[in-house]
């Protein structure tokens, strides 16, 4: 396939795929910090503790989220680096290739 | 003679922060190689009954008898102690049956599995979206109008067990005994069986393949397609391994680690089971030590999703407020099983938004979706957190599951047949 | 679209199936349900955006009526060719 096909091919959502997967990372890391360990203590509060979780393990789920949420948002911002960059480069060969055409 | 220790005990101590990174860890692994290799158990099962091939079914069984040896091996050989294979083991009762059918049912229609709903999802599949909603609510549903009744039916006896854990363990059941020798015969005698059945019937719809070609006529060049590596452009199945030289193999992992053809069932199959493994050891004595989804993206996302409007199911609702922990390591399986699929389906180019064509799919998914979440609650669990598990915890429910799911497989294939 | 030059000359379209957006089981009940109503000689066309039916569930469909099949990939989408006998 030429250049300008694959340039006029390139699907934009290679580009904001990654992006969402980074917003999501970090969304779901500060929704958990918000919410989980207040709803917890809610159960203590209601004197439910059926399925009330002890403070370790939301610790524990805590520090290996944020471990995973920063291994995310790095592998997200490298994969969106990646097509950021091939998409630049499929449209300077299209333009490289425009300018011999029209030289003389 | 006394009864065997329900203290279940860790064999890796590094903490609750370790347990969720393996867990997590885990369920990377499941999204990515179930997304590279199509991994799905309802299509494993209902093409069976579409285009009898129980390939994919002999690797399911395959699956199983794999993880019944290898944690099996794990307790003979005193990695893990016992008491952390059978400690979760489940009740057992009219529930598994009716549930697995139900949820046989509603996974064919809705169009994949637990497993298969949350891959498929990651990679854009709007059907399934509706899928995992539809599941979300059909959970508030058994959690309101039928867990009443069923842990009535639980505490009382009523066509159920009432213990679970060793009273459910095989060893124990076969031989009232969960020391090493009754493990290690019961898990070859559950594993190995499973593992030359799956074989078996890889072989057998093989060389039904391998008849088909040699059948062919040399004009309509069908053997000569089969026999031969694909030329560029061509995409298809692999040729038959009977006719794969070594560096046709060599080829095939090359264009699997750079994304180009998705992984093979027996493949995806070793790699599934490790992952299984990760967690039977990581979490044991610590946790629910197993895979688990739809406590997960059924049961708590719900529950998430809810809280920033200051509802909190578990303070007073059925089933969230005295069976759901608010929290536990399938949470971040799950979530990191969602990452996994979808990078994998990314970086491969096989992510894209997809829509079906006929528009009533999305209903059928919808309700689907809602008797997917009823029928796992019903189960208590899915095709990996009950029947997958089950056989790695050398239960019998697992076998309960596997029939009952095919049954309601079945009918949903006749189902779809007049629909479309 | 231009036609792949691997593409065996039998695979022309006489009838088309679209289950785009579909996974299984309906890509290949749908298939087996037009080759079923389709008159002998004649090929099928599914277009599908599922790997796991072009991979392994319409070539076992394929393989079990016994009617030849060529599969390739285009834009977003695969085309499955069946021809019936």
């Amino acid at each position: 396939m030429s250049a300008s096909g694959e340039a006029r091919r390139f699907s934009y959502v290679k580009l904001i795929a990654p992006l969402a997967l980074v917003l999501f990372a970090v969304g779901w890391y500060q929704f958990s910090a918000a919410y989980i360990p207040s709803a917890d203590n809610q159960l203590v509060a209601s004197d439910n503790l059926a399925v009330y979780v002890p403070v370790q393990q939301i610790q524990g789920y805590m520090s290996a989220l944020l471990g995973a949420t920063y291994l995310t948002v790095i592998a997200g911002i490298l994969i969106f680096a990646y097509y950021l960059v091939r998409l630049l480069r499929l449209r300077s060969a299209v333009r490289d290739h425009r300018t011999m055409r029209s030289e003389p | 003679m006394p009864l065997p220790t329900m203290l279940p005990q860790q064999v890796l101590p590094f903490g609750f922060a370790f347990v969720y990174a393996a867990f997590g860890v885990s369920g990377f692994i499941l999204g990515w190689v179930a997304q590279r290799g199509n991994y799905c158990f309802v299509n494993a099962m209902s093409s069976v009954f579409t285009t009898r091939s129980y390939d994919r079914f002999g690797a399911l069984l395959i699956l199983f008898g794999a993880s019944a040896l290898l944690t099996g091996l794990l307790v003979v050989t005193g990695v893990v102690p016992a008491v952390d294979q059978y400690y979760d083991n489940y009740f057992s009762g009219w529930y598994v049956v009716v549930g697995a059918a139900i949820f046989g049912f509603g996974a064919t229609m809705a169009g994949g599995c637990n497993l298969s709903m949350l891959y498929r999802a990651a990679s854009g599949y709007v059907q399934n979206w509706l899928e995992l909603a539809g599941m979300m609510v059909g959970t508030y549903v058994f959690a309101v109008a039928i867990w009443p009744f069923q842990s009535f039916t639980m505490a009382n006896g009523i066509l159920s067990t009432r213990l679970g854990a060793y009273t459910e363990y095989l060893p124990y059941d076969l031989f009232h005994s969960v020391g090493h020798l009754s493990i290690g015969v019961t898990a070859a005698g559950l594993g190995f069986p499973l593992v030359a059945i799956g074989l078996s019937l890889q072989r057998r719809t093989r060389s039904r393949r391998s008849a088909h070609a040699a059948a062919a006529t040399p004009l309509t060049g069908l053997g000569r397609a089969l026999a031969a590596p694909a030329p560029p452009g061509r995409v298809g199945p692999l040729a038959p391994i009977g006719l794969q030289s070594a560096r046709l193999r060599l080829v095939d992992a090359r264009e699997m680690l750079l994304l180009r053809k998705p992984y093979g069932a027996n493949l995806s199959t070793l790699l599934l089971a490790g992952a299984l493994l990760l967690v039977f050891v990581a979490g044991a004595g610590y946790t629910f030590n197993y895979l688990v989804i739809t406590s997960s993206d059924g049961g708590r996302f719900l529950e998430y999703i809810l809280m920033p409007f200051g509802v909190n199911l578990a303070l007073n609702t059925p089933w969230y407020n005295d069976a759901l922990p608010i929290l536990d390591p399938s949470v971040l399986m799950v979530v990191m099983l969602i990452v996994g699929a979808f990078s994998a389906s990314l970086l491969s180019g096989d992510f894209k938004v997809r829509v079906p064509h006929q528009r009533k799919r999305l209903a059928v998914g919808f309700s689907g979706g809602i008797l997917v979440g009823i029928g796992v609650r019903t189960a208590l669990g899915c095709n990996v957190g009950l029947m997958w598990t089950n056989f790695a915890q050398l239960g019998y429910d697992g076998i309960l599951f596997l029939f009952s799911m095919l049954f309601g497989v079945w009918i949903a294939v006749k189902v779809q047949r007049r629909l479309v | 679209m231009s036609s792949n030059p691997s593409r065996p000359g039998w695979a022309k379209a006489d009838v088309s199936v679209d289950v785009r957006g579909e996974s299984c089981p309906i890509p290949e009940l749908t298939t087996s349900k037009k080759l079923k109503e389709m008159p002998p000689a004649k090929v099928l066309e599914v277009l599908t955006d599922n790997q796991t039916s072009v991979d392994v569930t319409l070539p076992d469909l394929a393989r079990g009526m016994g009617y030849e099949f060529y599969a390739e990939k285009g834009q977003g989408v695969y085309r499955f060719f069946i021809a019936k006998r």
